[in-house]
């Protein structure tokens, strides 16, 4: 029982199942992805009703907040990987953490740029050393600390040990981004999602908001599954079925 | 139709973002296919690199 009960969940260490899950998805998640983020930005720029206070500057929410959340979830899903590659040896959770850690680098520096310029009209700056900002620049730090670490080491197992233990240390970082805005006097608001309170804004504004959440999330596991696979490709040359994958079975048994 | 594009007064910073972001949601995308078309193009070199080798040492 407790056997069957866990095989969805070995079935993630196989480079090949995984490789084959990719194929077979990645390219309806992207069309997906791409088709919903075009139609909330379509529905947040055009349809939506511009905000009382902060007149169309507002329509900047639709990217702002769905890259944000994007950057700190994925680095939830590193360090989750992380942990399962520590205790359980998954080789999948590195390949994970090499292949994420640069679409999370893109989603934070976004996050950060468009806050940035959605600050300019609505602060009257670019920047202030705010704790959620300050936090969310040190989580864009820590992404290129994983990139630039993972590639100082040559050593497979050291590299992908010593990432494990850097994204490990490094969701501490994730409670502080998600309440600095409650801990500390902050100039940025409050979370515009909640999952216990219905949103302030009407529904025509939070719909297309939400849409775009789950466009870019269809993208972003999209991108990492693509990514995957050429790492998968490249790590697992000396497997048999790589081999066939690539049309040169007849060779090697030749040789 | 113009005054949709002219976001108010905020027409710059709206604008710019979203260019910027899709111009790195679409980079991103073109690295990450393209990427993996490489991959498959340079292990399948180096597999009969490889392959060449082992026969020639043989």
């Amino acid at each position: 029982m407790a056997n069957t009960k866990w095989t969805w969940f070995h079935r993630f260490g196989s480079p090949k199942w995984l490789y084959d899950f990719a194929e077979r998805y990645n390219g309806p998640l992207f069309g997906v992805g791409c088709a919903l983020m075009l139609g909330a930005c379509f529905w947040g720029l055009f349809i939506a009703p511009p905000d009382y206070q902060q007149g169309d500057s507002f329509r900047i929410i639709y990217i702002h907040v769905p890259t944000a959340i994007l950057a700190q979830s994925c680095y939830m899903m590193m360090a989750a990987a992380a942990l399962v590659g520590l205790v359980w040896r998954m080789k999948i959770s590195d390949y994970f953490i090499a292949c994420a850690a640069p679409i999370g680098a893109v989603m934070t520096f976004l996050a950060l740029f468009t806050g940035a310029v959605w600050g300019k009209p609505t602060w009257g700056t670019w920047w202030v050393w705010d704790a959620r900002l300050t936090s969310m620049l040190l989580l864009l730090f820590l992404y290129f600390g994983v990139i630039a670490l993972r590639s100082s080491i040559q050593s497979a197992d050291n590299r992908a040990r010593a990432s494990y233990v850097l994204v490990l240390v490094g969701v501490i970082n994730i409670p502080i981004i998600k309440y600095s805005v409650d801990w500390w006097n902050t100039l940025h608001q409050p979370a515009t999602f909640t999952l216990t309170e219905k949103p302030a804004m009407p529904a025509e504004m939070w719909l297309p908001l939400l849409i775009m959440v789950i466009g870019i999330y269809c993208f972003f596991t999209a991108l990492v599954l693509v990514r995957m696979q050429a790492e998968i490709v490249q790590r697992e040359l000396k497997t048999r079925w790589v081999h066939k994958l690539l049309n040169i079975e007849g060779e090697r048994s030749n040789g | 139709m113009a005054e949709y594009f002219e976001m108010g007064h905020h027409t710059f910073y709206v604008w710019l973002s979203y260019g910027v972001s899709f111009a790195l949601f679409f980079g991103l995308a073109f690295f990450c296919f393209d990427g993996r078309a490489k991959a498959k193009t340079t292990t399948e070199k180096r597999i009969r690199r490889l392959l060449k080798q082992k026969r020639a040492s043989k």
